[in-house]
């Protein structure tokens, strides 16, 4: 799911305090996971703005919502005429979610409550992991299933760097290294001889640096556009 | 909690039972924990985290020692003197 923190308060109030109707307006699913953006977050945040533009001495009137995805329109559609009520809406979803309301959001802009940080899992009840990076070539059957792009400081991609220091990365001790857990694991699945095959340079235009990227479904498209045809959209 | 100062409470109790003493197991420290959490919230509006207090008197239904916690309660946060930063 995608891992998000909130963004402080200042900061918030700094990009909010001169609208006079503001909606804080949470997301139920990955960032109400990580306690960032959900609705009982963004209710929250309402709380502290109300009472942060009462000692500024700022009229204004904050509210909350919270729907179960903004990056679905089905989710948010129900109350999409409520929201363009406001003057900003403070979206505590991730950045997706931002984007995608934005665009449907008419005259009214919204503005990111969170930071969104990554794609990640729950370690353990309040710790966040980052686990892939999305790279649109998945190589995890190679690395034991420990992804060498998201979890090795340097994404190296053929074995650990001289900094590798009893199990954690140079870069921290508080960071285990990549490599040191795909060998361990390597070993522990039989399959350490698979880790000598040299991984060629990798075509980075299926990650980032391929542009934005869309993902089609062919099948659901071709019944989706039968559908509109037989409602004579 | 947040709700209280909103509507201009100058400290807020929360009034919970005793460790080990609640019939629900493992309540305290969710407790402590949300009240930490709302302390943090209220620092970052400039009001004093200490003005939420956890009082813990031995059992709910001891009336006088409940009066007692609550008594002592008030008169920490009147030392405290009024939120200067109300709405
Ligand atoms: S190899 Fe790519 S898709 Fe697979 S886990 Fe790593 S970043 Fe994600
Ligand atoms: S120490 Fe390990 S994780 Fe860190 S950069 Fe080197 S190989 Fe990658």
């Amino acid at each position: 799911m995608i891992i998000g923190s909130q963004k402080s308060i200042d900061e918030i109030w700094n990009m909010v305090q001169d609208f006079k109707k503001v909606l804080v307006f949470g997301c139920n699913t990955c960032v109400a996971i990580c306690h960032a953006g959900g609705e009982k977050e963004a209710e929250t945040i309402a709380a502290l703005l109300r009472m942060r533009a009462g000692q500024e001495g700022k009229k204004m009137e904050v509210n909350h919502l919270g729907v179960m995805r903004h990056c679905e329109p089905e989710y948010f559609d129900p109350v999409i005429d409520e929201v363009k009520k406001y003057d900003l809406v403070l979206s505590t979803a991730c950045g997706v979610g931002v984007n995608f309301l934005s665009d449907r959001t008419g005259n009214v802009p919204v503005y990111p409550g969170l930071n969104t940080s990554f794609y990640g899992a729950v370690e353990a009840p309040g710790n966040f992991v980052e686990l892939c990076a999305g790279c649109g070539n998945c190589i995890l059957h190679l690395t034991g299933g420990i992804c060498p792009i998201a979890r090795c400081s340097k994404t190296l991609m053929n074995g650990p760097c001289g900094g590798t220091n009893k199990g954690k990365c140079e870069i921290s001790s508080d960071v285990d290294c990549a490599w040191y857990l795909i060998v361990e694991r390597m070993k522990k699945l039989g399959a350490l001889e698979k880790l000598s095959e040299i991984q060629p340079p990798r075509n980075w235009s299926t990650s980032r640096d391929g542009g934005p990227r869309r993902v089609s479904v062919e099948h659901i498209r071709e019944y989706e556009k039968q559908e509109e045809q037989k409602a004579g959209k | 909690m947040l709700k209280a100062f909103e509507s201009g409470a100058d400290g807020v109790a929360i009034v919970r039972c005793n460790d080990g003493t609640c019939k629900y197991r493992g309540i305290a420290h969710r407790v402590n924990a949300r009240v930490d959490r709302a302390r943090k919230l209220i620092s970052m509006l400039g009001i004093e985290a200490g003005r939420i207090e956890i009082l813990s008197p031995v059992s709910g239904g001891n009336g006088n020692q409940y009066a007692d916690v609550c008594a002592d309660f008030t008169g920490r946060i009147k030392q405290m003197g009024l939120r200067n930063n109300k709405l």
